[in-house]
């Protein structure tokens, strides 16, 4: 790694300490080397940093911290960089604290239920850790083989088996961070927060606005006895969306229950050859798990039920081998899309069950009428919704079609009850979304919680609310929908 | 909105809580939505603030005004078949003063708290400003998550009107057995057995009266074959027991059992609440008993409630022990007491959030 003359906001002196705190091995700050940084999974809108150090220690971070406030320079920690709503873009530029060097295992402690990380844990690695134990730590986004625990506190990531486990703020009990001030803090811990409030609860999903994590309190869960993994076929998305409000309304919770329209089979046909038909309007994977006693009764309900909302045909996975596969066709769906575009977007809106039938004929006829193709992959049990948007980017009017398409979408997530993000976060990406999702006072509320924990704006600036005054808050303005990579 | 002599502002809706917030604002004087209330407080009476906004069954979520009393909440939901799966200790009390206390029963360790259940929320702050965070889906991150943040807040920032909660099944079945043990030794041990049991039981918990005999309930739930099944392998799990029989045989006991547990923790007799991990439980609760004292706990997951029979404090020289052993990984001892409002222990953060919502401190 090399020091350049520093740019931007950067002065010499700030780049000196910032160099003393990490090592001048441990910090990028020529333009070839900070591209790498100027974007994370949302690629729409993009910044070059102005410096990127990695530090290891929390100490480290006090320090870079502190000169970065008393040279008024926003800074930005970033994980993995798989935020898809530009969690980590560094608005305004300044300096990234990548996280990546504190990918520690400090503590796994079965007996308390408990493991306590640093943020740069990749979080599929703290369950392979765990392997053997007869734990496993439960939230389990798409990208866990990537993404980092401490990126999954700031957006508060889910997964697939959220329906039944919850999401990352369901399984943290304490944060240690360094605040925008410099301060190490802890609140909660292994035994939660006592009787102060419940400050994990409000960190959790502030998408890095509060102060850079340190260490993290995770529960961990009893891993399931035993699985059934079901695929149910459907001859209409009506007749899909019915079977999942009967499986809810009947009182099953199942581990995950997640739709796959025709689009999305046809691309996973080409790719993985299952066996899925293609003539099908939609599938349904579904996932019970516990006890073993209890599972077949409960996928004998599930089969009953998907029959009588009209499935045609429910399958029931006979071997591990072919559970497996399934899951890899769901996980690797995004992966299969690039058979049917050049470019997509995702949006990530949430409506009430209920109201699944009604979003996705709305989600069809915005398709054809804005004569865009989309198709969907989702956690259909949440009633979080995933549409998949394909166009060119190289047609200016496609784009430009797509995004209204999306923001259609959205604007009806809202009508109907739900919200604009179930899961990847607020980000850059919808910022403009928030004064239609809240009322002008209930974002002064956030903002004066905001300022409690970041009074100069100068951490994580431009991130999640739409207020402006602060250092680097400047609003951006899309151009381009999203490209995701998988949720 | 009217008032009485007693210094109760009755309020109907959320316009009548802000006129309140304002004037007592403007008045410096203190408001509450508690129901004891000391010295010179005007509280809100929220009771008439009943209704059922929303209950789409289907999507297992409810919204709620935040005057509806848990009992009422509580027979709305079973005729559906469903439940907000946090143990209630007293049915008269409001949903809003349930959230705001966020008391935490024998089911806990099955079903988590209320936390895990608040998904969104309408409430006043100390300015008089409405807002509201989370929203009526079951997932959802837009915003910060203000819910959890009122959860236990113990109406310091602001005066909950509306709650939305997301809700789970009532099981088949859910009963509760109990084992005996004359020896800590193998009171530990059967609590160690339990964390890796073949059961997945939903109550764990332990009473220590004195030191020399031990309780051990444990919670189970399912289909009745599902039950019969857990608790044949809880029995496995069992280290020495000197007996063991049904605590409570079907769902209407194990639920009435959950209440009473809950309410244990919060009556007169509770002169301190540790939450501790859960395998230093019988550690703590030996010092406990060795002060004369005994112990209630949900030993599952390390919440263990000291009570006195004759109002006894906690020892000076055993809080000084269990703090120190609480010290090593980060437990908390919370001193209570039946007489008076029992001070948080805020940190900076918690104090600065305070300040933010409730500047000109209306609330007690």
């Amino acid at each position: 790694m090399t020091i350049s003359a520093p740019s931007g906001i950067i002065s010499d002196d700030l780049l000196c300490e910032l160099a003393q705190h990490v090592g001048t091995d441990q910090l990028l700050s020529s333009q070839d080397e900070l591209l790498v940084y100027e974007c994370d999974g949302y690629v729409v809108e993009k910044n070059v940093p102005d410096v990127v150090v990695f530090p290891q220690s929390a100490a480290e971070i006090q320090a870079v911290v502190k000169s970065c406030v008393r040279h008024g320079v926003p800074f930005v920690p970033r994980g993995a960089g798989t935020s898809l709503a530009g969690g980590c873009l560094p608005v305004g530029g300044g300096v990234m604290i990548s996280l990546t060097r504190m990918k520690q295992i400090l503590e796994i402690n079965t007996r308390d239920r408990y493991a306590v990380v640093q943020p740069g844990l990749v979080n599929l690695h703290l369950t392979r850790a765990l392997a053997g134990t007869g734990f496993h730590y439960a939230p389990d986004p798409s990208s866990q083989g990537a993404c980092t625990i401490g990126g999954n506190v700031a957006t508060n990531s889910g997964g697939p088996h959220t329906l039944k486990y919850g999401v990352t703020v369901n399984h943290v009990t304490g944060v240690e961070f360094v605040s925008p001030t410099g301060e190490l803090v802890q609140i909660g811990g292994p035994c939660g927060c006592g009787d102060d409030l419940d400050l994990p609860g409000l960190f959790v999903g502030s998408e890095g606005t509060f102060g850079i994590v340190t260490k993290i309190w995770v529960k961990l869960t009893r891993n399931p006895e035993s699985c059934r993994t079901m695929l149910a076929v459907f001859d209409s998305t009506d007749d899909t969306s019915q079977a999942i409000s009967s499986i809810i309304g009947a009182g099953i919770v199942p581990a995950a229950l997640e739709m796959m329209d025709q689009g999305i089979i046809t691309a996973l046909e080409e790719a993985f050859a299952f066996g899925f038909p293609l003539d099908a309007a939609a599938v349904l994977l579904i996932e019970v798990d516990g006890l073993d006693v209890a599972l077949d009764q409960e996928a004998e309900t599930i089969i009953t039920l998907c029959k009588q909302s009209g499935a045609r045909e429910v399958r029931l996975s006979q071997t591990e081998e072919e559970r497996a596969l399934l899951w890899k066709c769901r996980k690797q769906a995004f992966g299969a899309i690039g058979r049917l575009a050049p470019s997509y977007c995702t949006q990530d809106g949430v409506v009430p069950r209920t109201k699944l039938p009604q979003i996705l004929k709305f989600i069809a006829d915005v398709g054809e009428r804005c004569n865009i193709r989309i198709v969907n992959v989702f956690h259909a049990g949440d009633g979080n919704l995933h549409p998949i948007l394909l166009f060119d980017e190289r047609d200016r009017e496609q784009v430009r079609r797509v995004m209204d398409a999306s923001d259609e979408i959205l604007e009806m997530c809202i009508e109907l009850g739900g919200s604009v993000t179930g899961e990847h976060g607020i980000g850059v990406e919808k910022i403009s979304f928030m004064n239609r999702l809240f009322s002008e006072q209930d974002l002064d509320v956030m903002g004066d919680v905001r300022r409690v924990f970041n009074p100069d704006g100068i951490c994580s600036p431009g991130k999640l609310l739409p207020t402006a005054g602060a250092c680097g808050m400047e609003h951006i303005q899309r151009e381009h929908p999203g490209r995701r990579a998988a949720m | 909105m009217s008032s009485n002599a007693r210094n109760t502002v009755t309020v109907k809706n959320v316009r009548d809580i802000v006129d309140a917030v304002q004037s007592a604002g403007t008045d410096a004087t203190s408001l509450t939505a508690a129901r004891r209330v000391t010295g010179n407080v005007h509280q809100l009476d929220l009771s008439s603030m009943n209704a059922v906004v929303e209950y789409p069954a289907r999507d297992m979520t409810i919204t709620v005004e935040a005057g509806m009393t848990l009992k009422t909440l509580t027979c709305l939901l079973r005729s559906e078949g469903q439940q907000l799966p946090v143990d209630v200790a007293d049915p008269e009390m409001t949903v809003g003063a349930f959230v705001a206390s966020d008391p935490a029963g024998p089911r806990q360790y099955g079903y988590g708290t209320l936390r895990d259940y608040l998904i969104g929320i309408e409430a006043v702050d100390g300015l008089g400003r409405v807002f509201h965070a989370g929203g009526r889906v079951v997932k959802n991150v837009a915003g910060y998550d203000l819910c959890r943040l009122m959860v236990g807040s113990r109406g310091s920032l602001g005066i909950l009107s509306q709650l939305t909660f997301k809700l789970k099944p009532v099981p088949e079945q859910f009963v509760i057995q109990q084992w005996q043990f004359a020896a800590e030794l193998d009171v530990a041990a059967s609590l160690d057995s339990l964390n890796k049991s073949a059961a997945r039981p939903v109550v764990i918990d332990l009473d220590s009266p004195n030191g020399s005999t031990w309780s051990l309930n444990v919670g189970v739930e399912g289909p009745p074959n599902v039950c019969e099944w857990q608790i044949g392998q809880l029995a496995c799990d069992m280290s020495n027991p000197t007996s063991t029989e049904v605590c409570a045989p079907d769902t209407t006991a194990a639920i009435t059992y959950c209440g009473s547990g809950a309410r244990r923790h919060l009556e007169a007799e509770t002169v301190a609440v540790i939450n501790s991990l859960p395998s230093q439980v019988p550690h703590v609760c030996r010092i406990v008993n060795e002060q004369g004292l005994s112990a209630t706990c949900h030993a599952g997951n390390g919440v263990i409630a000291v009570q006195s029979n004759d109002s006894k404090p906690l020892p000076d020289h055993a809080v000084d022990q269990i703090e120190s052993l609480l010290k090593d990984y980060g437990g908390h001892l919370r001193i209570t007491k039946s007489d008076a409002v029992s001070r948080r222990r805020a940190g900076v953060f918690s104090a600065g959030l305070v300040a933010a919502l409730d500047p000109h401190q209306v609330f007690v």
